[in-house]
């Protein structure tokens, strides 16, 4: 079939608002249809994938967000952060950063992540005269860590697509991600000393103590998830599930944010959550199926050899492309769409899968923010009951700053490759 | 929502927070037993923690259906007028009808296939591998059904907020709950 056809259908069956997993799957059934490929294939393509280690990570990190969401272990760590941070000048911004770095480090998912710091600085900075604007776009944009700071939910859906390796990519998330809560802590340093924002209250000794003790449960969460996966001494399922257990243990026994009723509520709702991606995934995997068949790949490589692009090039215009897609679409949506269309076009321009993704996460990270479908806009302004503009404004220099950082990770590949290669070889 | 559709939903609930929590519970113990008594682990845990996982991820496949929060990009529909969104929501629901009826009678086949085969899975437990395949069917076959009452109500009980927009109503709240990632 005609693949101008093909990607007009699928965008006209987008605009109608058909829920995604829909568009993939409906499409790719037709596809296979049309190509009379026997449809039974088309379920056992659906098990044969469902069948994966890798895929079964994604509830496991969810249900671990869910819990510290509900848990109080995101209070522990923000007191935590304030403890070492806080009593510099703009110190509530800056323990925002710090936090939400820590809080990337377990969750995986930055709506999860934006959520509980949001919920807990937001009020705090507004209690202490921080402009309204300039507190909700430091929560925004630092909640975005949670996609680029292993573990990542984003890069485990990447990988599913790309058959890559989750520790590599995980790796390869670690710099750009310290970089990002580096330049963001850079500029609140540099615009509170502007603004005139005062010092924060320094934290007494016995304080600094009690809350660190305190915090020590949930410092483990990333050293059993990142300590695990790349001691080799869990997988990053098994990783995934020791953190959730972890989580639910900590959050019942030590913060007892939530009780032993809510559990089995909270694990349907992140079984929920899991699923709304699970089953664009497999959509997304049965329309990558057909583009391989296709031969469209192969057309999109004749494009791009007609047309004499450069590397830089194409991945200017993959930018440009994810940036626009990620102001319409959701995160998983955008990378579930784009990969398998674009995959094949790496190795011939040498570009590095794993480079690719991280590029890929901080467009996603953009994404987020990016209205009118930015979905730390909406957390922000539901949280603060601020309108998505005042969001937006807060959110603009960050912006700014993440695609500095998009550059630099675009055309510096080395920043993303040198942990993996350092570890992997 | 009918007092059956709610009931259908708490068995649904439960039966995702029953497999969510045995396969939380094995991934664990398959670490707990890896390195402090090997002699009590089983070759066959990771299976099975696939098996627990993908079932209690693929039930909720319909409730995410019957509280319409499959995602979706609903920017250039929700500027559409009523009328038009009303013949665009019944299509949406009429494709979403026909595919899960397809993949679901297919999954079916697979799980038939298998069983006519005595598939299993290569551990000690030597799975039978219909049973795992089962969820197919079960899922995209329930997700039918959830479709199906929604059209019946879409015809003959309409109400704006059932439009595609994600309804009249849609607040920064739902958008949210609808997409966590």
């Amino acid at each position: 079939m005609n693949p101008a056809a093909v990607i007009a259908a699928f965008f006209a069956m987008l605009a109608i608002g058909m829920p995604i997993f829909l568009v993939l799957g409906a499409l790719a059934l037709f596809l296979f249809w049309h190509e009379n490929d026997p449809l039974i294939g088309f379920s056992q393509l659906f098990i044969d994938h469902l069948n994966s280690q890798t895929l079964i990570a994604i509830p496991f990190f969810v249900m671990a967000a869910t819990f510290m969401n509900r848990g109080g272990i995101a209070k522990a760590l923000v007191d935590c952060a304030y403890s070492w941070v806080g009593g510099m000048r703009g110190g509530l911004a800056l323990v925002c950063v710090v936090a939400t770095t820590i809080f990337a480090a377990i969750s995986g998912s930055s709506v999860a992540t934006a959520m509980a710091m949001g919920t807990l600085l937001v009020p705090a900075m507004l209690a202490k005269n921080y402009e309204k604007h300039f507190a909700l776009g430091v929560v925004g944009a630092s909640g975005t860590l949670g996609i680029l700071i292993p573990p990542s939910l984003a890069m485990i859906v990447y990988a599913i697509i790309a058959e890559e390796s989750v520790p590599r990519l995980f790796m390869a998330g670690v710099i750009p991600g310290l970089m990002q809560a580096g330049l963001f802590a850079l500029y609140i340093m540099w615009y509170t000393r502007r603004k005139g924002y005062p010092k924060g209250e320094p934290v007494s000794p016995e304080e600094f103590r009690r809350v660190n003790i305190r915090a020590i449960p949930a410092l483990s969460l990333p050293v059993i998830i990142l300590g695990g996966i790349y001691s080799g001494i869990v997988t990053v399922s098994e990783a995934a599930g020791v953190a959730s257990l972890v989580a639910i243990v900590i959050s019942l026994t030590v913060y007892r944010g939530c009780t032993l009723a809510q559990v089995p509520g909270i694990i349907a709702e992140s079984m929920k959550l899991t699923a709304a991606i699970v089953f664009i995934i497999l959509g997304a995997l049965a329309f990558g199926h057909w583009i391989t068949d296709s031969g469209m790949a192969d057309l999109l490589i004749q494009f791009v050899v007609e047309n004499e692009l450069s590397t830089w090039q194409f991945l200017l215009l993959i930018n440009i492309l994810m940036l626009v897609l990620g102001m319409f679409l959701e995160v998983i949506a955008v990378i579930l769409i784009t990969v398998p269309l674009v995959l094949p076009l790496l190795a011939p321009l040498g570009i590095s899968p794993i480079h690719f993704a991280v590029v890929i996460t901080i467009n996603m990270e953009l994404a987020l923010l990016t209205p009118p479908v930015g979905l730390n806009l909406y957390v922000l302004s539901s949280i603060s009951r601020a309108p998505v503009d005042q969001v937006t404004r807060g959110v603009w220099p960050f912006i700014l700053i993440m695609l500095f950082l998009l550059g630099l990770i675009t055309y510096v590949p080395e920043i993303s490759l040198f942990l993996p290669n350092l570890v992997y070889g | 929502m009918t007092r059956f559709e709610r009931l259908w939903g708490h068995v649904e609930d439960a039966l995702m927070a029953v497999l969510g929590t045995a396969a939380l519970l094995l991934i664990c113990y398959e670490v707990v037993a890896r390195y402090f008594v090997p002699s009590m682990l089983f070759d066959w845990g990771a299976e099975v923690t696939v098996y627990l996982t993908v079932w209690a991820m693929l039930i909720a496949g319909s409730p995410l259906v019957a509280h319409g929060r499959h995602i979706r990009a609903d920017l250039i529909v929700r500027q559409f007028p009523e009328n038009a969104q009303k013949v665009l929501e019944f299509c949406n629901l009429t494709i979403g009808l026909v595919y899960c009826g397809i993949v679901g009678w297919f999954g079916y086949e697979v799980a038939a296939f298998a069983k006519m085969l005595d598939f299993r899975s290569e551990s000690s437990l030597q799975f039978e591998l219909w049973i795992f395949y089962l969820i197919l069917p079960i899922t995209f076959g329930l997700m039918t059904v959830r479709y199906a009452i929604q059209i019946v109500r879409f015809v003959f009980h309409y109400d704006p907020s059932m439009l595609p927009s994600g309804a009249h109503d849609e607040t920064p709240e739902s958008r949210i709950e609808r997409s966590q990632t």
